[in-house]
């Protein structure tokens, strides 16, 4: 009894703390934000920092296990794989900001469109992106980039093709709210044109949900390219590319478990990274913006 | 004075909260013979539910830090959680404030009314399977049996055409409909104390005049003892033997009905009731000028309302209140009680407000 | 429920079934080059294929007519039940389809109810002892979770279950013991997202007036905590389980690889790499139709779930 009363005085105080999720949601946050910035880093620094080159093959060291010299050991072709790690963030993060950008803008001018003209235009818009949003997102990304033929442009285009869905209805729910609102309306009425309406008015509105979303999606897009890059459509081979490292690795998943554990591991704190900053970026909203950004 | 059902000794419960603690219940003490209807009678804030809580031990978050709770001879504060379990819908049952908060909103009312039956009848992994709803392995002539004394409930309380409200769900009710439904609910098990924390707040003059009258019935009929929480005197005086008053989770005043209502010897009492005589709206009376129950945090020694008190001493504020008879069963707690009502138009005017030393003690 | 909702409803999904299967056609024609000449090179196995063997193959294909005219042939061929023939060994792709489907079926059926089973006791036990240790444990394992890309996770398991401790077979749709490795895999994943949400959603009900009053009734805290709790959590917590769909879709393929398993994932990837454009657009078809139907299969169980809600309605 005594057990349940005081579980349930931290619950209470645990709800009035929102939607920290019981950790404190700055240290978190600033986790997420370190990892990033440190992401970043090593991108920019990486080919300077790294002690090999990463296409440097020595067939004499084959799979050798992590050791000083290799601290994540060598590949199948004697290949440093922490050099080659090291530049595989630069393709991971830029092909991550790079399809993210893509779908946010789409999705927001088509958003802004749909929610603004309304009628015919938002209906057939709408639809489309109905459609997308039927297909589980991977699946069609692998068919576009499989039809597409096997490269990393490929799989860029693929994955920001059917991801700006989302992004879309998130600009035209906030739109069709804001629609109704004075500054608006008032705006109408100072007979500004549509075009001044929708970027002076309505656009600044929405750019921080917008911007939360597309937080939260970087991992998602760092995850899909590995994914795609794993089934063999991204990055080719000898490109130090995580998802592709990991797939040759895992021919030799007896001899040299570090060949997919570290691109794994790569992976994985990167996205935790900009998750955790998405997450928190989210707190910082209003409840209201929070409570749209739930519908996704 | 052996043979009261509910015996409460100066009951203290406390809350802590990040802004500090709070004595939601300060030193209360009353019985509930058998057969007898108590009212609890205070303004939001004054204890009214935390007590009504502790008696169920539902307390959480709040905790008993001392004082005793004797149920039918047994100590309540220091009872096992699976002694708490049998007793609480069983022996004890508790109708709250809002049905439509209360009633689970995804089962329908039959279903909760026949659960309220089954609780005490099953044993064991029957039981569990029951609750789970897993319907192959339901025991199903006995759910068929519950569910046919859920009607009769209903009926009972006085739902119209309960055959056809069995099946209803929460959402479908009106919300005095609703209230009988929860009182079916309490009603399930024939306990022998009904404890209804403001039953009939959120209904309508009619519903709640018919609520009432069945609670007086209950008692004539099955001999229940009531426990009856409520802000509002008229309820109170319609239906209640006796009432203690509340304040800042003590008792102020206690004693029979017709005592304390047409002769109050408590300043706070007499406060209280000269308001509901000059408002006679429920929302108003909670906004009136009086003197509302401090959010008290930490401890504080003297009488809660001597800020408040048109008759305010030094001696209020000293030490703590003793409780006085006024007669055999009417206790007060007021160092200043004789006052009568003459010599408190003329206090009022030879004696300022409060000392000005003295520092308000607003949390 | 209402009919006139309903009826919206199913219009809605109609137009979306359309858009799903005009956009499956139509993505062979993103192509680069003529389809024609570029599959006829593959299945001569990289032979310049000559003129006459190209516009035979159209004529035979249908390809030279205008993209409405082939895909309402296709469409009518569809609605008839026949997807077309693969073209390398001219079996049909509904037999193909049909004889991979039960395999991929048993991994999402295995993977949801891996995910439940860990999802909402580790949710439950958070919400109620939020801020223990416990809640803490669940909710890193689950932030790990959802950052983790699940053939990483697949190929851990098969390092540490198959190759060191030698418990399961690595590959494989034999038996049940093929089936636990992939859908631990898929499973975890989805048990990250679900146990968040089933704490959020526990957190907010077990404070709710009638889990006080279900207490008051004399109930025990288990029954309360699994009928009346739960049930009420549920809703939003079917939501997710719809929107999971997605991952359990786009989990299969990836997982199927990793542990090759004969399954629609191992059949579209392969014939993604074959440019067998028949078995592409029938399984990117029938994958389509299935989230398409499975989501609204969700939309409906809310109404049973929580009868306050009428279909289509809003939930208060």
């Amino acid at each position: 009894m005594s057990d349940r009363a005081a579980n349930r005085r931290k619950r209470q105080a645990d709800k009035r703390q929102g939607w920290t999720d019981g950790l404190t949601a700055d240290r978190l946050g600033q986790f997420g934000i370190g990892v990033v910035l440190t992401l970043l880093v090593l991108a920019a620094l990486g080919p300077v920092v790294s002690p090999y080159d990463p296409a440097e093959q020595d067939l004499s060291n084959r799979l050798e296990s992590p050791s000083l010299s290799h601290p994540f050991g060598t590949d199948q072709l004697g290949r440093d794989v922490l050099t080659r790690l090291l530049h595989g963030a630069r393709f991971s993060l830029g092909i991550a900001v790079a399809v993210t950008t893509v779908r946010l803008l789409v999705g927001t001018a088509v958003g802004l469109v749909a929610g603004y003209a309304g009628g015919w235009v938002d209906e057939a818009l709408m639809r489309l992106v109905d459609t997308l949003l039927a297909f589980p997102g991977i699946v069609l990304a692998l068919v576009i980039a499989g039809i597409l033929g096997p490269s990393l442009v490929n799989v860029m285009l693929a994955l920001a093709v059917v991801g700006w869905a989302s992004y879309a209805r998130l600009v035209r729910s906030s739109v069709l709210s804001l629609r109704e609102r004075e500054f608006v309306t008032t705006a109408r009425l100072l007979g500004r044109s549509r075009m001044h309406i929708a970027t002076r008015h309505l656009l600044p509105n929405v750019v921080a949900p917008v911007v939360v979303l597309a937080t939260l999606d970087i991992g998602s897009v760092i995850l899909g390219t590995a994914g795609l890059s794993f089934l063999g459509l991204g990055a080719q081979p000898p490109t130090p590319e995580w998802g592709t490292m990991l797939a040759s690795g895992r021919n030799y998943l007896r001899q040299a478990w570090w060949l997919v554990n570290a691109p794994g591991l790569c992976i994985m704190v990167t996205v935790l990274g900009f998750n955790l900053l998405g997450d928190s970026l989210r707190d910082m909203l209003s409840p209201t913006q929070t409570a749209q950004m739930e519908e996704l | 004075m052996s043979e009261s059902l509910l015996r409460v000794e100066n009951l203290h419960t406390r809350f802590d909260s990040d802004q500090g603690t709070v004595d939601a219940v300060n030193g209360v003490s009353f019985t509930v013979d058998r057969a007898e209807i108590v009212g609890i009678l205070g303004e939001s804030g004054s204890g009214k539910s935390a007590t009504a809580q502790s008696i169920c031990r539902l307390e959480a978050p709040g905790k008993i830090v001392d004082g005793s709770i004797t149920f039918a001879g047994r100590e309540l504060t220091t009872a096992a959680e699976a002694t708490l379990c049998r007793l609480r819908g069983n022996s004890i049952s508790m109708v709250f404030q809002d049905p439509t908060e209360t009633l689970n909103p995804v089962f329908s009312v039959g279903e909760q009314i026949a659960e309220s039956v089954r609780i005490h009848e099953s044993s064991g992994k029957q039981r569990l399977l029951d609750f789970l709803g897993v319907s192959p392995f339901r025991d199903r002539s006995a759910w068929e049996n519950a569910r046919e004394r859920a009607i009769e409930l209903m009926e009972q309380v006085g739902i119209p055409n309960p055959d056809a409200s069995v099946s209803s769900f929460p959402h479908e009710l009106s919300g005095g409909l609703r209230q009988r439904a929860v009182l079916a609910t309490a009603l399930a098990s024939e306990p022998a104390l009904l404890i209804a924390d403001e039953p009939t707040t959120a209904l309508d003059t009619t519903t709640q005049a018919d609520i009432l009258r069945r609670l007086r019935s209950l008692r004539d009929e099955q001999n229940t003892s009531i426990l009856l929480i409520s802000h509002d005197i008229g309820v109170i005086a319609q239906t209640c033997d006796r009432v203690v008053v509340l304040y800042d989770g003590q008792v102020m005043e206690a004693g029979p009905v017709e005592r304390i209502l047409t002769a109050p010897k408590h300043p706070y009492t007499r406060a209280l009731l000269s308001c509901s005589v000059r408002n006679s709206d429920a929302d108003e009376r909670g906004h009136s000028a009086m003197a509302r129950p401090q959010d008290h945090t930490g401890s504080h020694e003297g009488c809660p309302f001597a800020d408040h008190c048109q008759h305010v001493t030094d001696a209020c504020r000293s030490g703590p209140i003793q409780t006085t008879e006024a007669a055999s069963d009417h206790r007060l707690a007021c160092v200043e009680a004789p006052v009568s009502e003459a010599q408190s138009v003329s206090e009022q005017q030879e004696r300022p407000a409060a000392d000005g030393g003295q520092q308000h003690d607003t949390a | 429920m209402n009919g006139q909702e309903l009826c919206k409803r199913l219009l809605t999904m109609a137009i979306v079934l359309l858009g799903v299967s005009l956009l499956t056609y139509g993505l062979i024609f993103i192509t680069p080059g003529d389809p024609a000449r570029t599959i006829l090179t593959q299945q001569m196995g990289g032979q310049i294929p000559s003129q006459e063997a190209v516009e035979q193959f159209r004529a035979e294909n249908g390809l030279d007519d205008p993209f409405l005219v082939q895909y309402a042939h296709w469409m009518g061929d569809v609605l008839q039940g026949d997807l077309g023939h693969s073209y390398y060994n001219d079996r049909s792709v509904s037999e193909m389809i049909i004889q991979r489907l039960p395999n991929t079926i048993a991994l999402a059926v295995a993977s949801i109810f891996v995910a439940l089973v860990i999802a909402i006791p580790a949710g439950i036990a958070s919400a109620r002892n939020p801020g223990s240790q416990a809640d803490y444990a669940a909710q890193i394992g689950s932030l790990i979770g959802v950052s983790m890309p699940n053939f990483w996770l697949g190929y851990l398991l098969i390092i540490v279950c198959s190759l060191r401790l030698n418990l399961f077979p690595v590959a494989g749709a034999a038996g049940l013991e093929h089936l636990i490795l992939p859908s631990l895999t898929l499973g975890s994943g989805m048990a990250a997202v679900i146990a968040r949400l089933v704490r959020t959603a526990m957190l907010d009900v077990l404070d709710d007036a009638y889990i006080q009053a279900a207490r008051a009734k004399g109930l025990r805290e288990r029954i309360i905590i699994y009928k009346h709790a739960l049930r009420n959590a549920l809703v939003p917590v079917v939501t997710i389980i719809g929107l999971q769909l997605s991952y359990v879709l786009n989990g299969a393929v990836v997982i199927e690889v990793v542990f090759q398993r004969p399954g629609l994932g191992t059949l579209l990837v392969d014939a993604i790499f074959a440019r067998d454009y028949p078995v592409v657009q029938g399984v990117t078809l029938l994958i389509g139709v299935i989230f398409v139907l499975m989501n609204f299969a969700v939309d409906l169980t809310y109404s049973r779930l929580d009868p306050r809600i009428d279909l289509g309605g809003d939930p208060t």
